[in-house]
């Protein structure tokens, strides 16, 4: 999401009306700009360890510390960056550990990197069909990829961290996942590296390789992978004659 | 001079100025009162910049915060017994 662009009014209403507001958000700046929304804007991301603390930790640090002020009474607020339910574990758990607990709680949907990559890089993902992963899924778990439609790969700079300690692996990591990608894809086959705009005055930064160049490039832990289709789909035969003899006889009978 | 955090979200709500030229930027920028390390920045794109007004003590802060998306490889899904997160070291 981008600063002054992207914040529902709604978002904003809960923002201003929240007893205690926790803020992890894509850029210092946005911190600072939501600070000037609420007096008590308390930041998540000093929870994150320098490398000595699984990041699993520190989400469940945060749902801990949400969950504090919601059971002393207070309303409470958390701003992600982006849509709150999209890549991010916390929001969802919290509001699950709310509820189970008796105290409502709901999410307010947000524009994310997924919402601008459609607008920034021209893709509809109805008109090919659309995958989302993120990335070390497909290097810890058989998955089936259908290469005609749009693949959408999150945290590639962190690829392979099985720790989830480290904010960024190297090249040998990306050549896992590339390895695992030249099973569906060709090593030329284009590459789109995609990182939407935090600050209204900055422009997304859309850079393309190939396939067989990904390793050797570095790629940020806020980049976002996008592989087009690789080939085109194919018309089911059998399912169109059955839809046509549908067709027939609905026809027949009318 | 108007504050930073003002002219960026004037900038983020105002269609003529979110993709405006930088010539349109600049001078747009004069007008709001921007100053001079603000109009460097919107006219490059280079947050950087910005460091100056902000003060550079928490624009560092803030900005070597971590920015990974907030999520992890699904533990409860999989049916192995080496789970990611378990790790000491990869």
């Amino acid at each position: 999401m981008t600063l002054g662009s992207h914040l529902s009014p709604l978002a904003r209403s809960h923002i201003e009306q929240a007893d205690v507001v926790f803020a992890a958000v894509s850029d210092g700046i946005v911190e600072m700009w939501l600070e000037r929304m609420h007096p008590d804007v308390r930041s998540l991301q000093p929870y994150y360890g320098k490398g000595d603390k699984s990041r699993m930790i520190t989400y469940r640090e945060w749902v801990d510390v949400m969950m504090t002020e919601v059971r002393a009474g207070r309303r409470v607020c958390a701003a992600f960056y982006g849509h709150p339910g999209i890549f991010a574990w916390s929001p969802h758990e919290v509001i699950r550990v709310a509820r189970a607990e008796g105290y409502p709680a709901h999410m307010e949907p947000g524009i994310s990197a997924e919402d601008c990559l459609y607008a920034d890089l021209g893709i509809d993902p109805a008109r090919r069909g659309c995958q989302h992963y993120e990335a070390s899924q497909l290097l810890f778990y058989e998955t089936r990829l259908n290469p005609g439609a749009c693949l959408v790969l999150w945290q590639v700079g962190l690829v392979g961290d099985r720790s989830l300690k480290r904010f960024s692996t190297g090249p040998e990591y990306r050549q896992v996942l590339v390895d695992v990608l030249s099973r569906d894809y060709p090593p030329d086959h284009e590459v789109i590296i995609y990182r939407g705009a935090t600050l209204p005055i900055q422009r997304p930064r859309i850079r393309r390789v190939t396939l067989r160049d990904l390793s050797a490039t570095d790629v940020s832990a806020e980049e976002t992978v996008v592989l087009p289709p690789a080939s085109p789909m194919r018309r089911n035969g059998g399912i169109m004659k059955r839809l046509a003899e549908l067709d027939g006889a609905r026809a027949a009978s009318d | 001079m108007t504050d930073t955090l003002e002219l960026l979200e004037t900038i983020g709500k105002d269609a003529s100025l979110r993709h405006a030229s930088g010539e349109e930027m600049a001078q747009a920028l004069v007008r709001l009162g921007a100053s001079e390390a603000f109009t460097r920045a919107a006219v490059s794109g280079d947050s950087s910049h910005l460091k100056q007004d902000l003060g550079p003590e928490r624009f560092e802060m803030l900005n070597n915060a971590p920015t990974v998306s907030q999520t992890v490889p699904d533990e409860e899904e999989g049916d192995d017994d080496d789970e990611p997160g378990g790790e000491t070291e990869a």
